[in-house]
């Protein structure tokens, strides 16, 4: 009787219902398959996009965030993803334990801590040169095109502390965090990112007369102008290789500078926009 | 030493078997709805932690909210819940400093409970408030709509910059650019009034990470459900304390976008928040409970979504717990 108690009791002791998890973490992009559409009829070519990602939260509670003070599942780490590779890497491991996992939260590699003043840069981001995301390629409409490169550092400004992107209402997402967990893929499309790009804001048919700025774009074509609104000069911006730019004039690409409408834009993508999926792998799943 | 141990045991089942009979006993519960003062008296203009930094000031002619689905569980065993299903449609505007009690629930165990509540769309079986007009009512009702909000933003010197791509100024001239390089104009009274569906459930609400609220035998327990006025103009989507926002209204302000000193709905869903050059680095969209933030009409249905608390300050997760009736 005392020997079957002792056992009893000592499987309640034991029993905590949860078990500890660990599971490999991997990142993907997607390979497009064909041009993204940005606005007013422009199509984006990608050459290059590497993002900064990690680290990642998963959170039993339906809501991440300030409201999640303990993830069921964390990855500390953080990677760059080569967003346009379809391929699956490894970037460490997720540690958790078992139970339903409701919601996430993650960064772009530059992460708010309450005991710094300022967002550090972990080493994925570091290797952007304190980035968390590196873009290049081209925009083309109607026989134009204009090279482009973007580098983007996204931090927290507004909940110190907290997570950047954290899952919406509208995100579907649930898992019950198991033994046989065997990987969790986080996979990125970069199409979306451009989408609110004005690229037509960045090209002009003008001339002197009407526009009163010392160098004008008539297309691809750079004007030089008086104080007075004459032209003193024109430069083929084609011949060179060049790209004719509004304000700019002849150069080899566009370059948006942080708080451009194209860095603002990609910025909202990353935050407010389409989220990556979450690909679960489990014991017995076909390879 | 078997018969000590019986004689111990028996005395030891006789008093929890008292105590038992006795009971934990039942209270309840009154729920009163509460306005934050930003509804009620608006936002100033000014640099302390809840001004609008930028110039502007807020006033609101109409705050109406449909409001209740109350739903309480005892937090020790979920399978013992109530609730009062009473949704009222109010003009939180009118709400007195002391609240507005509209919910009673009796008979509950003394103990622990979570709290949860909703604000649905008003089309399905809401109960008019007093201080809602019939046709206010009546439009809410047709469009399903979860508030009526109806302000004003007003500066001196105010004006709006609208997406140049979008810009209707007709014979209006410019009197400068902003910082963006984007042609404004002046407008110092800008007004808006939106009928907008943005169902939410709050809960299991918690203040100081302390959750929801305990009933003691024989006396009555108040709790509130608080929405605050002044999210449209925070920079982001805060989750926890929100000491770290900024409020701001100049992006409102220029989304009037054919100048006549009013912002539609229409014009809100014909802008992108990239389009909007005020909504720039200052801005924090990874927390919005609406995804993705396609226009600017998505934008305010999100800040909306983030107004329930409890008791003030308290925070609720929201459309995490399904109603269970």
């Amino acid at each position: 009787m005392r020997r079957s108690l002792f056992a009893v009791l000592l499987a309640a002791c034991v029993d905590t219902g949860q078990e500890p998890v660990s599971f490999a973490m991997r990142v993907a992009g997607t390979a497009p398959a064909a041009p993204a559409p940005a606005l007013n009829g422009w199509e984006i070519t990608l050459d290059s996009a590497r993002l900064a990602f990690g680290p990642l939260y998963l959170c039993p509670g339906f809501q991440a965030g300030s409201l999640c003070d303990t993830a069921r599942a964390e990855w500390v780490d953080s990677a760059v993803v080569d967003v346009l590779d379809p391929a699956t890497y490894d970037a460490g491991t997720v540690e958790g334990s078992t139970g339903p996992v409701r919601s996430w939260m993650f960064d772009y590699g530059v992460v708010s801590l309450l005991t710094q003043q300022q967002p550090v840069a972990l080493a994925a981001a570091q290797r952007l040169d304190g980035n968390s995301l590196r873009l290049s390629g081209s925009a083309r409409k109607g026989g134009r095109e204009l090279p482009f490169a973007l580098d983007v550092r996204i931090q927290q400004v507004v909940e110190g502390g907290a997570s950047i992107v954290r899952k919406s209402d509208t995100d579907t997402f649930s898992h019950d965090l198991a033994v046989g967990d065997t990987a969790l893929t986080v996979r990125f499309d970069a199409r979306p990112w451009l989408r609110d790009v004005d690229f037509d804001a960045l090209v002009e048919m003008g001339t002197c007369a009407s526009v009163a700025r010392p160098k004008v774009c008539a297309g691809d074509l750079e004007l030089s102008c008086s104080d007075t609104g004459v032209e003193l000069s024109q430069r083929s911006c084609t011949a060179e290789r060049l790209v004719c730019l509004r304000g700019l004039g002849c150069t080899d690409r566009v370059r948006f500078q942080a708080g451009s409408q194209g860095d603002q834009a990609v910025r909202n993508a990353l935050t407010g926009g389409t989220r990556p999926a979450f690909e679960w792998t489990t014991q017995g799943d076909v390879p | 030493m078997t018969k000590s141990l019986g004689f111990k045991a028996a005395a030891l089942v006789l008093s929890l078997g008292l105590t038992a009979c006795g009971g934990p006993g039942v209270g309840k519960l009154t729920v009163l709805l509460e306005s934050e003062d930003t509804i009620t008296s608006g936002l100033q203009a000014g640099a302390a932690v809840e001004n609008i930094k930028d110039g502007w000031k807020a006033d609101y002619s109409k705050f109406i909210v449909a409001i209740g689905d109350i739903e309480v569980f005892l937090s020790t065993n979920k399978a013992i819940h109530t609730h009062a299903d009473d949704v009222f449609v109010v003009d939180l505007k009118t709400v007195p400093a002391s609240g507005l009690p509209l919910w009673n629930l009796n008979d509950l165990q003394a103990g622990s409970w979570d709290f949860n509540y909703a604000t649905p769309g008003a089309a399905d079986g809401a109960t008019k408030h007093e201080s809602v007009t019939q046709a206010d009512f009546d439009a809410m009702k047709a469009a399903d709509a979860t508030y009526l909000i109806a302000g004003t933003l007003t500066k001196a010197d105010g004006r709006s910059c609208p997406p140049a791509s979008l810009a209707m100024p007709g014979a209006k001239t410019s009197t400068g650019m902003n910082a963006a390089g984007v042609a404004c104009y002046t407008n110092t009274s800008v007004a808006f009034s939106f009928t907008v569906g943005a169902e939410t459930t709050y809960g299991p609400c918690e203040v100081d990470e302390m959750p929801g609220f305990s009933i003691t035998r024989d006396a009555t327990q108040t709790v509130t459900a608080t929405l605050h006025g002044d999210h449209l103009f925070f920079n982001g989507f805060p989750e926890g304390a929100e000491g770290g926002v900024t409020r701001l209204a100049q992006w409102l302000a220029d989304c009037d976008l054919n100048l006549d000193g009013t912002v539609t709905k229409a014009e809100l869903e014909a802008i992108t928040p990239s389009m909007l050059s005020e909504l720039d680095t200052r801005y924090q969209l990874g927390g919005s409970p609406i995804t993705p933030v396609d226009n600017m009409w998505t934008y305010v249905r999100a800040q909306l979504k983030t107004q329930g608390h409890m008791n003030g300050e308290g925070e609720c997760p929201i459309d995490g717990t399904p109603h269970m009736h």
